[in-house]
């Protein structure tokens, strides 16, 4: 008991309501310095030599560029809502809560790259000139100007695009597929290549929109995407029945209560594990 | 031993860490440099000299080992740049290894308690906090939360068994 108390002292005499929050220190340091850097950069070996040539082309004259402070990321993070932000080049992107996204303001103009962690819709303003690009720890996405979706979740990075067209790459292998609209593919976390997928939800966008929407669509996709919206298990006897409708999401029993007065039929939900 | 096949993985090992260590880390930190604030500080900028590390190619052989070591080291480096005088901390005890072989076993006990007072029933924590560590009477406390001495003692002695318990089970998460 004499030893445990010396601790207790211990731990008593400091604690602090809400300090030492592990979620939110790892949170802190993502946002920060993980967002993305660069892979095992070949580049790295070479930096010194890389410097040397620089300072010659900066006698050269034309590269000043180069010689501007490395700190000019712009950061913008959604907190607990998704939140819009609005590039340079005009280009919206929709950052899903908890979510982030930063770029080099010095070179954005000509670079149009963009790193993220998280999940975020990406509506790009169109020039050829200067192709759109977006990665994240694992994958990269280059577009000339379309709107699409990049979500990461576990190990895995899923890429949906709404119009227009896009190449969606892995870091690591540099092999990737084109995507266009209606289109999507997910590159899991071993994976070399990503893997055209069967769109799995008619709204893969709801946490944007804010709606759910539905024309005669099978009941059985239906309860499929709020399960997994929502993170629960539906299930009916009457799948096979088609909804049509706009529901806002906010209340999934209110959902739910809607879609078995209209149907006249009966939900049950169940929590997973 | 740590992966360094690419990215992601470097990642999966930095949430790890965090999770097993982060805590502990700072409860050790916390020894050194005796306030919360600063032992964050100086906790999160291990992690982020780590991160740093595993990007240079370099072998982290411990990486529990490599975290402490480097936390006192960082612990120590705050205290002379602050220029404490503070008796608790002489420079005689910073070198003493022993001493600092128990605050290191000592910090996953001690992660477990702060993780315990954290999940304690909210008026069980606020008489235990009253009383332990702002060191306010039994009376005082009651007349400050509005109920009886009785009821104060209950509270703390119901704290007290929780956390005695859950300081010795070692499968007590200690990460919040």
């Amino acid at each position: 008991m004499q030893e445990e108390d010396k601790y207790l002292d211990f731990v008593v005499r400091h604690y602090q309501r809400g300090k030492l929050d592990t979620r939110k220190a790892y949170r802190d340091f993502r946002n920060k310095y993980a967002v993305q850097l660069p892979a095992h950069n070949p580049w790295r070996k070479y930096a010194a030599v890389a410097a040397v040539v620089l300072v010659v082309s900066l006698l050269a004259g034309g590269l000043f560029r180069w010689a501007r402070p490395a700190d000019e990321w712009v950061v913008l993070t959604a907190g607990n809502s998704a939140k819009e932000v609005v590039l340079p080049d005009s280009t919206v992107v929709t950052l899903a809560p908890e979510s982030s996204i930063r770029y080099d303001a010095a070179t954005y103009a000509d670079k149009r790259n963009v790193e993220m962690q998280g999940k975020a819709f990406f509506q790009v303003k169109r020039n050829p000139e200067f192709p759109f690009s977006v990665s994240n720890d694992q994958a990269v996405v280059r577009v000339l100007g379309t709107k699409f979706q990049l979500s990461q979740s576990g190990q895995a990075t899923e890429v949906w695009v709404e119009s227009g067209k896009v190449s969606f790459a892995s870091l690591k292998s540099r092999e990737g597929v084109i995507l266009t609209g209606g289109m999507s593919a997910v590159l899991a976390g071993d994976a070399l290549k990503p893997e055209f997928t069967e769109q799995q939800t008619p709204n893969p966008t709801t946490w944007k929109s804010g709606y759910f929407v539905y024309e005669n669509t099978p009941l059985e996709v239906v309860l499929k995407e709020l399960s997994a919206y929502y993170g629960v298990k539906l299930s009916t006897a009457q799948a096979s029945m088609s909804l049509t409708g706009r529901f806002p999401a906010g209340n999934l029993d209110e959902i739910i209560e809607i879609i078995e007065s209209a149907l006249g039929i009966k939900i049950k939900k169940s929590f997973n594990q | 031993m740590v992966n360094h096949s690419g990215e992601p993985s470097l990642l999966r090992t930095m949430e790890e860490a965090f999770k097993c260590y982060y805590r502990p880390l700072n409860l050790y930190a916390l020894h050194y440099l005796q306030d919360v604030d600063s032992a964050e500080d100086v906790v999160q900028e291990c992690f982020v000299a780590l991160w740093e590390k595993l990007h240079s190619d370099a072998e982290i052989s411990h990486l529990k080992a490599y975290l402490y070591q480097m936390v006192r080291n960082r612990c120590i480096d705050h205290l002379k740049q602050a220029n404490v005088t503070d008796d608790r901390i002489d420079a005689a005890g910073l070198a003493n290894s022993v001493i600092d072989d128990e605050y290191q076993e000592g910090s996953e006990t001690e992660a477990r308690l702060w993780t315990a007072i954290d999940s304690l029933p909210e008026k069980c924590r606020e008489a235990l906090l009253l009383s332990k560590r702002d060191g306010l009477k039994y009376q005082e406390i009651a007349a400050r939360m509005g109920i009886s001495v009785n009821t104060v003692e209950n509270h703390i002695n119901k704290a007290l068994k929780v956390l005695r318990t859950k300081a010795k089970d070692i499968y007590y998460f200690f990460f919040g």
